[in-house]
């Protein structure tokens, strides 16, 4: 990595957290249900960038957030969301069989799914009866930060150009 | 829309259909500290009951075949806002690794088979 890399980053990931936090002042939707507004940095370093650059602005934002506002046990749960989320829209966009709002959207189901697998552990059967309304939440809150990250992705690509 | 966007748009909304289909009533409410039962109460009848564990406390409320938590001292509260009355259906508290899960009835049965 190059210090221009490095810079771009950076500044990513301090969106990212930026993000999280405005999120985090508002209070959810439904139990476990939250935008992800910060999924829309990743995405957008994803398809502008590169996934060495994506791991990191995903990895950084989830240990960063949690430091600054979560706690130990959020940190479990958003640290094994934002792995398996990238992992799996790396893969969805490496397959070329989704547009970018449903790599988004896929994004938010298996960020949700590694959560519920996180509080099974913890909790236990109870969760699963939660698989139908975290599975469609993640999917329509992919869809609107995917629409969000695909105006920024266009816009990014204008400005400095893809690497 | 390419090919894989229409698959996943098809499996959201079979999914979406299985949450929406009508589940019968359940029986018994069943509280769960850590995965393991705490106690299983009646439907039927109305109950308060305390659920004190190492990681918090709760009040788990049955009033008028309606389950909701009151008196959690978890910091987001978030399970005091949710109200359960049909089998399947499950009230969470992540913090105190509590879940109040109503079984009994037909849905409950197709769930165990997934387990």
């Amino acid at each position: 990595m190059n210090t221009k890399k490095v810079t771009r980053t950076a500044a990513f990931t301090a969106v990212a957290i930026l993000l999280g936090y405005v999120e985090s002042l508002f209070p959810p939707i439904a139990a476990g249900v939250k935008l992800g507004l910060a999924n829309t940095v990743v995405i957008t370093v994803l398809y502008t960038q590169s996934t060495k650059e994506a791991w990191a602005v995903a990895i950084m934002k989830a240990i960063l957030c949690a430091a600054l506002f979560g706690s130990a046990s959020s940190f479990v749960y958003s640290f094994s969301g934002a792995i398996i989320s990238l992992l799996v829209m790396i893969i969805a966009k490496k397959s070329n069989l989704f547009s970018l709002i449903a790599v988004s959207s896929l994004g938010g189901i298996f960020h949700n799914m590694a959560q519920l697998l996180c509080a099974y552990f913890f909790i236990g059967k109870g969760v699963l009866f939660y698989i139908p309304v975290l599975f469609v939440s993640g999917a329509l809150c992919g869809i609107l930060t995917g629409i969000a990250a695909k105006i920024l992705v266009k816009r990014g690509i204008e400005l400095f150009g893809k690497e | 829309m390419k090919k894989g966007d229409i698959a996943l748009l098809i499996i959201a909304v079979i999914v979406l259909a299985i949450w929406l289909f009508p589940s019968q009533k359940g029986e018994v409410v069943s509280i769960y500290v850590d995965g393991k039962i705490y106690e299983t109460l009646p439907l039927e009848k109305d109950s308060e009951t305390l659920v004190q564990s190492e990681y918090g406390k709760n009040k788990v409320v049955i009033r008028g075949k309606k389950v909701y938590v009151t008196d959690a001292d978890c910091p987001d509260r978030l399970c005091e806002k949710t109200k359960i009355t049909k089998s399947g259906r499950s009230i969470i508290c992540l913090p105190n690794r509590l879940s109040v899960v109503i079984e009994g009835g037909k849905s409950n049965e197709k769930i165990d088979v997934i387990i």
